[in-house]
C-alpha cells in the first residue's frame, strides 16, 4: 500500500533529518553528490531526492503586518 | 477530506477506468484492475496477490485520483508503480524468492517504491518514490545518508534484475 502520507510532508521531515546534520540539506546532498562523483559512485538518488526538495523549496515566513518596526540605530563608524 | 467521494458521471467514471486500466498495463501489471470510487485509506491502491499472476489484482480508489490532483503528493502513475512493485516482488522469479516471508512489512513497502521508482519513466515520478523508500526507512530509524545508501544499493541491485 502506499500510505497515507503525502510527499509534501515526507519531503518536510525529511528536510528536517536533514538540518540537523547542521548543513542546508540542499547543500549536505550536493557535497555527497560531489564526493559520490569523484569516487565514482552511483549519485542517482542523491540528485533524485536533491530535486525534490528543490521543487517543494520550504515556504518563507510571512511578514507581520501592521506592526511598527523600531527605528534602526546607525552605528557609528569605529577605526 | 470527505467521508466518500463525489458520484461520477458514467463518462467520468469511464474515464477513470481507462486512464488506470492503461497506466496498469504501461507498467507491466497482469491480472485485473479495476477502479472503485470511494475512499479506502489505503493511500489510493491496492495490491492484492491471487492464486497465480493472472489472478492478482490492482484495486485503485477515489483518493488516488485526489492525490494526483494535489502538486504536494504522489501522481496517479507513482502509485501505481508503488503496487506494481508490490507485484514484483511477490512474482518474479528470482526476487520473490529472496523476499518471501523474509522481510518486514515496511521493508516490503520500501522495497515496492524502490521498484516503483525505477519502472517510472517520468523523472519526476521516479525521484518521488526514491525520496519514499528513503522517508519510510529514515522513519525506521535508519539514519539519512545511509537510508540513501541503501535505497543505491537495492536500486542497482534491482535495475540489474529487472
Amino acid at each position: 500500500m502506499m500510505g497515507t502520507k503525502s510527499l509534501g510532508e515526507m519531503r518536510e521531515e525529511l528536510r528536517q533529518k536533514l538540518a540537523e546534520t547542521g548543513d542546508d540539506p540542499i547543500v549536505w546532498l550536493e557535497n555527497r553528490i560531489a564526493t559520490g562523483k569523484r569516487r565514482g559512485d552511483r549519485t542517482d538518488v542523491l540528485e533524485g531526492i536533491k530535486r525534490v526538495l528543490e521543487r517543494g523549496a520550504p515556504k518563507k515566513s510571512r511578514k507581520v503586518r501592521g506592526k511598527k518596526r523600531a527605528p534602526i540605530k546607525k552605528k557609528r563608524a569605529s577605526i | 477530506m470527505a467521508d466518500s467521494p463525489p458520484p461520477l458521471s458514467s463518462s467520468q467514471l469511464r474515464a477513470r477506468v481507462e486512464r488506470v486500466g492503461r497506466i496498469a498495463n504501461e507498467l507491466g501489471f497482469t491480472g485485473a484492475v479495476e477502479y472503485r470510487n470511494v475512499y479506502s485509506k489505503s493511500g489510493g491502491a491496492q495490491y492484492g496477490r491471487g492464486r497465480n499472476e493472472e489472478y492478482d489484482q490492482l484495486i485503485v480508489y477515489a483518493e488516488a485520483f485526489d492525490r494526483d490532483a494535489n502538486p504536494e503528493d504522489f501522481s496517479l502513475t507513482a502509485i501505481i508503480a508503488h503496487e506494481r512493485g508490490h507485484q514484483i516482488l511477490a512474482r518474479h522469479p528470482r526476487i520473490a524468492k529472496w523476499v518471501e516471508g523474509k522481510i518486514s512489512e515496511a521493508s516490503e513497502e520500501i522495497l515496492a517504491a524502490v521498484i516503483g521508482s525505477i519502472l517510472c519513466k517520468d523523472e519526476t515520478d521516479q525521484d518521488n518514490l526514491m525520496l519514499q523508500a528513503t522517508a519510510i526507512l529514515s522513519d525506521h530509524g535508519e539514519m539519512a545518508d545511509v537510508a540513501m545508501q541503501r535505497i543505491q544499493y537495492f536500486r542497482a541491485l534491482f535495475e540489474e534484475l529487472l
